[in-house]
């Protein structure tokens, strides 16, 4: 379970101080899959910032599964959350095969050490995992990942995401720079590691028919402030127009 | 020409350490131009007061490694950009090499050192083929993967668990102490250390990597790694048939750097080089 706990935040610019976020609440259960919406400079972003520790708290409490983790730095709290950025750039290494890749991931966790990189026992084992995205990757082992494309890369992040499920998964708009059979793949190996791991979800879209067709919880923030929240089993009575309103 | 080679050989040791801050960390370091005489200095000094070579050696490597650390430290601990923390310890280096060596030149004639007897090419050959290989296999491992990611995405390494600054830091130690280890070569093949030995290391460096990076990809694929040895190779060559065409020694950097510079205006395609 995550709790935001009375978090605030804000910036100095030229103009005085822009407060995002006041005493801000909310709290993410363990079967939650959420959808998270707004408009441009609702707090989504800074939202997830804050909670990977990309930016920091001015002051509150940020608590995951009981530990609070708003004071440790970014690569701590990406032991337990995993983030998958818009940019497909970001979640794998372009200069780097996609077998090495895949190795790099399955070692999370580990000391990496003076051992070689890519154990080959494994590598039946990734083109299995490859193979399920159905993208024909698993037989570009080593084709450079900066020699994919956009979706491809992202659906790669996904898999090394999935290799070691996280405590809880956040996705920034993971598939908005994606064609819409390639985002589609994405979100179909998102929402099966979702339900395969039990991971509770916070996804930043803007994609309503992708808020609703795969969350089962979805947040409209506005102003760095919760504006709604529903249970999506309830989808049927959501009017699409009212959210984008 | 014998010369020539070895001596590209004996900074292409150099270049290797260049390579790593500039093309796998990115991170274009300035320190090389201190750590490369602290290196000689190191080794000197060692030397003189009838040390052994090969502690002499571990020596001025971990002295390089120290000095990559310190910059690796202040860049990520204060926020100081990359080129500044290069230049803050490479000029508090020179006193600190001037410390070590005691006066401003200081030669080897009278100890016995690496090319004191033997044939000096061999070795060096040998010395060079083991430090791109050993490079190369470390680059595979684990650890050399984390590094690796430094220049190409410290944001995976972050989603690792892990802390992209202190692999970068690792990666200026290695880079620095064979730099620093160089120096060490260089000082015993000429039989001298020089407080000003150093200077213009990095554009060197960085010429010789652009060089060899320019030749090699005109057809055949070949390592980063091989094509820094070869650059190191072909630049010293370039130099010593300048100075046989008539130019004074000291026009040779401005020589380098217009070279760079025509390389670089040149070099706008990058292909058949793989990194690492």
């Amino acid at each position: 379970m995550l709790k935001f706990n009375k978090i605030t935040k804000s910036y100095k610019t030229y103009d005085g101080e822009k407060t995002i976020f006041k005493d801000f609440e909310f709290v993410v259960n363990a079967t939650d899959f959420i959808s998270v919406i707004g408009t441009n400079g609702a707090g989504k972003s800074t939202l997830v910032k804050l909670l990977v520790g990309d930016e920091m708290v001015d002051s509150g409490e940020i608590l995951l599964n009981g530990q609070s983790i708003e004071t440790l730095p970014a690569f701590i709290r990406k032991k337990k959350i995993a983030k998958v950025y818009q940019d497909p750039a970001k979640g794998t290494a372009g200069n780097m095969t996609i077998l090495e890749n895949m190795s790099l991931a399955d070692h999370k966790g580990k000391v990496y050490g003076l051992t070689f990189g890519v154990s080959k026992k494994n590598i039946p084992m990734y083109e299995t995992l490859l193979a399920s995205l159905g993208l024909g990757l698993e037989n570009q082992l080593h084709t450079l990942v900066k020699n994919l494309s956009g979706g491809q890369r992202q659906a790669l992040a996904m898999l090394m995401v999935a290799m070691n499920p996280p405590e809880l998964l956040v996705l920034d708009e993971h598939t908005s720079a994606l064609d819409p059979k390639t985002a589609e793949v994405v979100m179909e190996k998102t929402k099966e590691i979702v339900e395969t791991y039990q991971i509770p979800t916070l996804m930043i879209t803007h994609n309503m028919d992708m808020a609703t067709r795969y969350g089962n919880r979805l947040i409209k923030l506005d102003k760095g402030e919760i504006v709604m929240d529903e249970q999506l089993d309830e989808r049927d009575r959501i009017n699409k127009d009212e959210l984008f309103a | 020409m014998t010369a020539t080679m070895t001596e590209g050989l004996i900074f292409a040791i150099m270049v290797l350490g260049v390579y790593i801050s500039y093309k796998i960390l990115d991170f274009p370091d300035l320190t090389v131009d201190g750590s490369f005489v602290l290196g000689a200095a190191v080794v000197t000094r060692g030397l003189t007061t009838g040390l052994p070579l090969s502690i002499s050696m571990i020596a001025a490597f971990i002295a390089g490694g120290a000095a990559g650390y310190l910059t690796g430290f202040i860049h990520t601990r204060f926020n100081i950009t990359n080129l500044l923390s290069g230049i803050l310890v490479m000029i508090g280096l020179y006193s600190v090499n001037l410390r070590i060596l005691g006066r401003a030149n200081v030669n080897l004639f009278t100890v016995d050192h690496l090319f004191s007897s033997g044939n000096s090419v061999i070795k060096v050959i040998v010395l060079i083929v083991c430090v791109k290989l050993l490079l190369d296999l470390f680059f595979k491992t684990r650890f050399g993967y984390m590094i690796r990611l430094v220049g190409d995405n410290p944001n995976l390494i972050e989603g690792f668990g892990l802390n992209p600054k202190s692999y970068k830091i690792y990666g200026l130690v290695l880079a620095n102490g064979l730099v620093a280890f160089a120096g060490g070569i260089l000082a015993q093949y000429q039989g001298y250390a020089d407080i000003n030995m150093g200077t213009g290391m990095l554009v060197m460096g960085l010429a010789s990597i652009i060089l060899g990076e320019a030749i090699c990809r005109r057809g055949f694929s070949v390592m980063l790694s091989t094509a820094a040895v070869i650059g190191s190779v072909v630049y010293r060559l370039a130099l010593a048939l300048t100075l046989k065409i008539g130019f004074a020694p000291g026009d040779l950097k401005l020589i380098t750097a217009l070279l760079l510079l025509s390389i670089l205006v040149m070099n706008h395609h990058k292909a058949g080089v793989t990194n690492a």
